[in-house]
């Protein structure tokens, strides 16, 4: 340590250097049960699973265990296979669910975040029946949809109607579209509330001189709404569309509880695919590196959409396009022959 | 409760007529307020927070229910039409600008979203009269050159007619006419331009004509009618005006005129965001000129600037009013820059208009102490005389100060008609003598405005034990009024005994208007006193004096030529005529 | 930042290559012999002294049966208390080979001595090294016990293809028939004991009174799976080739038996008039048989008492009564067979339980403890009775022939009938692929049912064959 600091004493500084990192220290330790349980249980997984789609690997036969390279992927990608055929067809009714649910589970929170912020009577009652499914599990809400839309005379809404509709029957892309739709009502009135909550923050923070100067400058509610409020919700909507879009590209657990014997070995989703052959019984065993392979993938598909989505929703800082103009306009008015006669504007 | 008496009844532009404000908890904001503004007036309502003056504002802008009252705009009623038909435009304390707007495009969310009224113009034979015009004047060659420049900048799609438009200044439909004339024409023709000149020119002069007349007979044929201009005349010979949007051309050029007066022209691409806090103020203000409404309303606009911007753009502000020819309605807690900026002045206090006036009439004739206390910087200094009859003087312990002629019989009629009012006051105790009771409230600064039991709120459980309070024990109701009447009873009194004899008085004098002078050793001072200042404060060209008199602390002010050292003494005077006297029971002042 | 960052990746690498290593060293030794045993018997004269033996068993038996299967777990700790106490560790089906597999392999001490599961999985454990052969055992114990005194069909399994003997069946269970007896006395004399006397009756009745007279559920998984494979072996085909791959459509006989076999189902429907319905499940048809429409009821057999209380409640008699006097028993032999002349008409498919001995244990005496309570288990005639009234029936001849078991009300009025002779129960055998025929059998017999003639049974058979041989070559491993 240099005396260029007069007056100060080494020991002062080097006590300050052991608090900071005292501090830090405090800081790793209080951290540390999170960091250890996410890297044991997150990243090292994920780093085997991924050294063993290179490798023909059997998780009880050791001598098994060879590296191959991309042969998994091969296979993956090779469609004559009926198992990768499967893999890559489940890829299109998640999708086409997705499409339809995703913007779904946006606008209706947003909706019912708009009316409650309103302050109708009774809208704190509201507010906990539009949070409360949210707390239900999947399983229930398999016995829930699966007993009322049981497809014989004997399910709950077909007893009550009348009818003998097969609710969740059939093929996908044949004639399962009354399936996918009661999977979407179900799953809109299971998550409906978490992204309620959240729309319902935001809308509060919205300072009320924005709506006031919307109001003053013409704008009805219509506009407000467009111009006001959507546009200041921007985090909210961030955070809720990314998760959201997240949580349904892992489709799984609703198809999972919500089907007949029609459909019940048809996967409709990657992850339905993974799941029931992973751990699922000792002669799929041979073929986990192609398991962790179609993971990868998988995953890897994933990240390209989020990573898209996230493109598509940053912000766009403006181009100068006004400033471009005006200097165009200055430019020609001052260029400006003879003004003509009669004008009006 | 003082009303403009000196604004005629044909000036008058916009009047607020007994203007009240109840909240639905029954807080009463505003009372009784009324107040006629003419043409290009700038009127400034200033008083203390929670005065009730962002109140008034917004009950006029339509951003709060109206209690009772009734705004006028000329001859139109404004109480119930919405916001955006009451023709005024506001500039908020926060800005209030669209956070994700550019500049432009907040300056134009007016223009773009609203319909205005223009007047139905034939295009097609005003398009057709400028072209031919265009012809005459400047000929083809340069008409060729101007499309040229025009193309040069590489337009897109629309600014092509735009720009064209902007430099021959002619309405757009012209400007497209040119392109298509001079599309009309090939590449050829145009190079050899001395030869085909004749040809092209008699060309489009027939196609002129032609498009003209097929357009005249079309009028005709439907017995529209047409004035010089090419507008269209309704029956009684009066434009005939439609509500329409503005075209994009239209609005880009109104935005970019508003943009220049404000100098915004470097930031029309920059967000809100990215602007600081002057240049958003006039973002504003753009906004709001851009409507070109007659009314603007300021709510506290300059609060949220430091106080060197705040000087320039409160010239900035006077100056836009002049330029534009506004009707300006502005709100401020700051009396400095009430008294900079109004043609009138409003001063309120606790939901009362304290007085009306012109600065100078609210500086130099204030109605009452409160009036006198806000207005002024530093606050005018306020101590207790007594009033001595026989010597008619003002006197405290030794110090005397003659009074002015008359004073004494000012000081009898006042106390006279005074007491005659709380007399009736008293007799009759309904709402409006509660009313005054609180305004006299307001100006003595006593007591917080009591709140109405039905103030408090609520909750169901409340609710019902009340009720079976009540019903059990059979209470007489509470007198909601009763702290009122108890001041008006004591005021009464007080009143009552002053005019027997009458004795203390508050006087009132200006800090500027106390004759200081440095007090040199030996030297003797006729009528004035001798004090040692507590603490001087320089303000660069002037010092404020803090010294002791009547027992009371008093500022003054003294040229700094002169440097007041620590232990120098100042000759303390002032005359009769610069005093205000007050009553201390209602606060008014005596005269 | 960075630096933090590539610290953090270091040391998850640094802990991921350790574990991999890890997983791929809990394996067996090399080819040969992968069983070790250790220690000394004791013996007390001809018998094996135990003393204090714990033994640890996971048993794949987790819904309403599972009860039963503990009770008689118990019995057998409290008759060979201070001898031999066995634990039981319930692992539901999804997870039970893994589970297994992945104990036995690393070596837990959790890790269970016996393994109860299905059938079906021994030739995967056999692969995987994780079971012993249980006749090594008897020989080096002097055990005395007869490993061939078992159902023909199911036990000839037991050796997963081998010379030695790998696990010890216990019951089986498949879909049984209840019957109305009021019902039926009134059609026929007997019960029906082929297609054509099935036929007939049901005809009569359905003629007679409109109704349905087989009520059964085609959208249940059991259904699928018995029905199904029941009518392929009673029209003489079989499941799958010795290689694992399977022929339906290639090999033109078998085209032919499947094609009769889904017609066999399917005519119980297309009939005029109408014997059986398509869709609903078990319980979804119940009340067609506890309301006197049906005559005949389909389920399987451990519903048996929410039958018979359910019949009871809904006719206004005790259980006793609906059990003893009301309803009766009958089996699905036969009823899918097109030739009844054949020896295989009668065969039916089912599920069966097997024990076997997990690599884990070493001591001899362990050993020995396990074949012992393996022995009581398929000897006792209380332990045999009680678990058939769960729902499964004892293939283990010692049992059968024991009056105990025989003359036992529920066994002799229902079991015995459901299952007639237990040499013709067949199992899925040694094909480790067993989930992937179950899934394609199964779309054949649901998708063949929705249809209304055989016009699309071959395309099926197609279809399904090729899906089922694609897929095991790439689990196979051969991709």
């Amino acid at each position: 340590m240099e005396k260029d600091f007069i007056g100060i004493d080494e020991d002062i500084l080097a006590e300050r250097k052991r608090a900071k990192r005292r501090e830090q220290g405090v800081a790793l330790v209080i951290l540390s049960p999170f960091v250890i349980i996410f890297v044991l249980f997150c990243v090292v997984p994920f780093i085997m699973g991924f050294a063993y789609s290179f490798m023909r690997y059997d998780p009880y036969n050791s001598d098994y265990t060879a590296f191959i390279g991309f042969k998994n992927y091969s296979n993956l990608f090779n469609t004559d296979i009926n198992v990768s055929k499967q893999f890559w067809e489940s890829f299109g009714p998640m999708l086409v669910f997705d499409l339809v649910a995703v913007p779904l589970l946006m606008i209706i929170p947003f909706i019912l975040a708009y009316f409650i912020n309103m302050r109708p009577p009774c809208y704190k009652f509201f507010r906990a029946c539009i949070y409360l499914p949210c707390v239900v599990s999947i399983s229930i809400l398999g016995i829930m949809f699966g007993e009322m839309f049981a497809g014989d005379e004997t399910g709950l809404i077909n007893s009550w109607f009348g009818t003998n509709i097969d609710w969740l029957g059939g093929k996908p892309f044949e004639n399962d579209i009354l399936r996918w739709i009661i999977i979407l009502i179900a799953t809109i009135w299971w998550q409906t509330g978490a992204n309620f909550v959240i729309f319902s923050g935001a809308l509060r923070d919205i300072p009320k001189s924005l709506y006031e100067a919307c109001e003053m400058d013409g704008g009805g509610r219509w506009q407000s709404v467009i111009r006001v409020t959507i546009p200041n919700m921007r985090p909210a909507i961030n955070i809720t569309l990314f998760n959201t879009l997240i949580g349904f590209l892992s489709l799984y657990g609703q198809p999972y509880v919500l089907n007949t014997l029609e459909n019940q070995d048809i996967f409709v989703s990657p992850m339905m695919f993974i799941q029931s052959y992973l751990s699922n019984g000792l002669a799929y065993a041979k073929q986990t590196g192609y398991l962790c392979a179609s993971a990868i993938i998988f995953g890897l598909i994933i990240m390209v959409i989020s990573f898209v989505e996230r493109r598509v929703m940053e912000e766009r800082h403006p181009t100068a396009k006004h400033v471009a103009a005006y200097k165009r306009y200055c430019d020609f008015r001052t260029q400006r022959l003879e003004p003509a006669k009669g004008e009006s504007k | 409760m003082q009303t403009n008496d000196n604004i005629s009844n044909e000036e008058v532009f916009l009047s607020l007529k007994h203007l009240e404000k109840v909240y639905p908890n029954g807080e009463k904001a505003v009372y009784d307020f009324n107040l006629d503004i003419a043409k290009n007036e700038f009127i400034v309502i200033v008083g203390p927070s929670g005065c009730g003056k962002s109140t008034t504002l917004r009950m006029v802008a339509g951003l709060e229910d109206i209690t009772s009252g009734d705004i006028y705009l000329g001859d139109e009623h404004l109480n119930y039409k919405p916001s955006k038909d009451r023709h005024m435009a506001i500039v908020f304390q926060s800005y209030a600008l669209y956070p994700q707007m550019t500049v432009f495009n907040n300056i134009a969310f007016p223009l773009t979203i609203n319909t205005y009224p223009a007047p139905v113009v034939n295009t097609v034979l005003l398009s057709c009269a400028q072209a031919k015009e265009i012809i005459e004047k400047c000929g083809l060659a340069s008409i060729k050159d101007a499309i040229e420049k025009v193309d040069a900048q590489k337009p897109k799609f629309g600014e092509r007619a735009e720009n064209l438009a902007t430099l021959f200044n002619v309405v757009l439909e012209t400007a497209k006419l040119i392109l298509k004339l001079y599309g009309s024409v090939s590449a050829d023709d145009w190079k050899n331009i001395a030869d085909k000149e004749g040809e092209i020119l008699s060309d489009w002069q027939a196609k002129l004509s032609d498009a003209e007349s097929a357009e005249q007979t079309k009028i005709t044929e439907s017995g529209k009618k047409l004035d010089g201009e090419f507008c269209e005349l309704s029956e009684d010979g009066t434009r005939k005006t439609v509500q329409r949007k503005l075209t994009h051309y239209e609005i880009k050029t109104r935005v970019y005129e508003t943009a220049e007066k404000l100098d915004l022209a470097p930031y029309l691409d920059k967000l809100p965001k990215e602007l600081s806090g002057g240049q958003m103020q006039r973002v504003a203000l753009g906004r709001a000129i851009v409507k070109n409404v007659p009314i603007f309303m300021m709510d506290e606009p300059l609060s949220n600037l430091d106080a060197k911007l705040r000087l320039t753009m409160r010239s900035e502000i006077v100056k836009l009013h002049n330029r534009i020819n506004a009707t300006t309605i502005y709100v401020t807690h700051d009396q400095t820059e009430a008294m900079t900026m109004a043609s009138r002045i409003v001063v309120m206090s606790r939901g009362f208009i304290q007085q009306v006036g012109t600065p100078e009439e609210v500086y130099n004739n204030p109605a009452n102490i409160f009036v006198a206390r806000f207005i002024g910087s530093p606050t005018m200094n306020m101590f207790e005389m007594e009033f001595d009859r026989n010597e008619k003087m003002l006197v405290y312990g030794d110090f005397r100060l003659p009074v002015e002629n008359g004073f004494e019989e000012k000081f009898d009629k006042f106390y006279e008609s005074k007491c005659a009012e709380f007399s009736s006051i008293n007799e009759n105790f309904d709402s409006g003598a509660r009313e005054k009771i609180l305004k006299l409230l307001s100006v003595t600064g006593e007591g917080k405005s009591v709140k109405n039991n039905s103030a408090k709120k609520k909750n169901f459980v409340v609710c019902i034990i009340e009720f079976f309070k009540n019903l059990a024990a059979k209470k007489a109701e509470e007198d909601p009024w009763l702290k009122e009447r108890a001041v008006a009873a004591e005021k009464f009194a007080a009143l009552k005994a002053y005019k027997e004899n009458g004795r203390k008085v508050f006087v009132g004098i200006r800090p500027e208007r106390i004759k200081i002078e440095k007090a040199e050793e030996g030297k003797t001072y006729k009528g004035a006193n001798i004090v040692q200042p507590e603490l001087t404060e320089l303000l660069g060209g002037e010092y404020n004096v803090y010294f002791k008199f009547c027992g009371k602390n008093m500022i003054g002010k003294i040229d700094a030529k002169d440097k007041l050292g620590q232990n120098d003494k100042i000759a303390v005077s002032f005359s009769a005529d610069d005093l205000f006297v007050f009553d201390p029971i209602t606060g008014d002042v005596i005269k | 930042m960075n630096k933090k960052f590539a610290g953090i990746l270091c040391a998850a690498l640094a802990l991921t290559i350790p574990l991999t290593a890890a997983a791929c060293n809990g394996g067996g030794n090399g080819g040969g012999e992968w069983w070790s045993t250790t220690g000394e018997l004791e013996k007390n004269g001809d018998e094996i002294v135990f003393n204090d033996v714990g033994l640890r068993l996971a048993s794949i038996v987790a819904g309403a049966d599972k009860e039963a299967f503990n009770q008689i777990v118990a019995q057998f700790n409290a008759e060979y208390s201070g001898k031999i106490r066995v634990s039981v560790t319930t692992v539901g089906y999804e997870s039970f080979e893994d589970y297994v597999a992945r104990s036995v392999k690393q070596g837990d001490k959790s890790a269970p001595d016996i393994v109860m599961g299905h059938q079906s999985s021994v030739k995967s454990f056999l692969d995987y090294k994780v079971i012993q052969p249980i006749d090594v055992v008897m020989e080096q114990t002097g055990f005395d016990y007869d490993l061939n005194a078992f159902s023909m069909g199911i036990n000839q399994y037991a050796n997963a293809g081998t010379e030695h003997h790998f696990g010890v069946t216990v019951d089986a269970a498949s879909m049984v028939v209840f019957y109305n007896k009021e019902l039926l006395g009134q059609y026929s004399q007997a019960v029906p004991s082929t297609r054509e006397e099935l036929f007939t009756v049901c005809e009569a009745y359905a003629n007679a009174t409109g109704n349905v007279p087989i009520a059964w559920g085609t959208g249940s998984d059991f259904f699928t799976e018995f029905i199904m494979n029941t009518a392929v072996l009673q029209n003489g085909g079989t499941l799958y080739k010795d290689d694992m791959s399977v022929d339906w459509y290639d090999n033109t006989a078998q085209r032919d038996v499947y094609k009769k076999a889904l017609e066999s189902v399917r005519s119980f429907v297309t009939n005029t008039p109408k014997l059986a319905e398509v869709g609903g499940d078990d319980s979804s048809r119940l009340g067609d048989f506890r309301a006197n429409k049906a005559m005949f009821y389909v389920t399987v057999p451990w519903l048996f008492d929410s039958v018979c209380q359910g019949y009871a409640a809904e006719n206004g008699c005790t259980e006793e009564v609906a059990r003893t006097e009301k309803l009766g028993a009958t089996s699905i032999a036969g009823w899918f067979a097109m030739d009844s002349s054949k020896d295989y008409a009668k065969k039916i498919y089912c599920d069966a339980h097997m024990f076997n001995l997990s690599n884990k244990v070493t001591d001899i005496t362990q050993k020995a403890a396990c074949l012992e309570f393996m022995k009581w288990f398929t000897t006792n005639a209380d332990a045999g009775t009680q678990w058939a009234r769960a729902g499964h029936v004892s293939i283990s001849n010692v049992i059968n022939t024991k009056d105990a078991y025989k003359n036992d009300a529920v066994v002799a009025g229902y079991i015995n009938k459901w299952y007639p002779d237990i040499n013709d129960l067949n199992t899925v055998g040694i094909n480790p692929y067993y989930q992937e025929l179950a899934k394609n059998l199964r779309a054949i017999i649901s998708e063949g049912l929705l249809k209304k003639d055989n016009s699309g049974d071959e395309e099926l058979l197609r279809t399904k064959q090729n899906e089922y041989n694609s897929n095991i070559a790439l689990w196979g491993g051969d991709l």
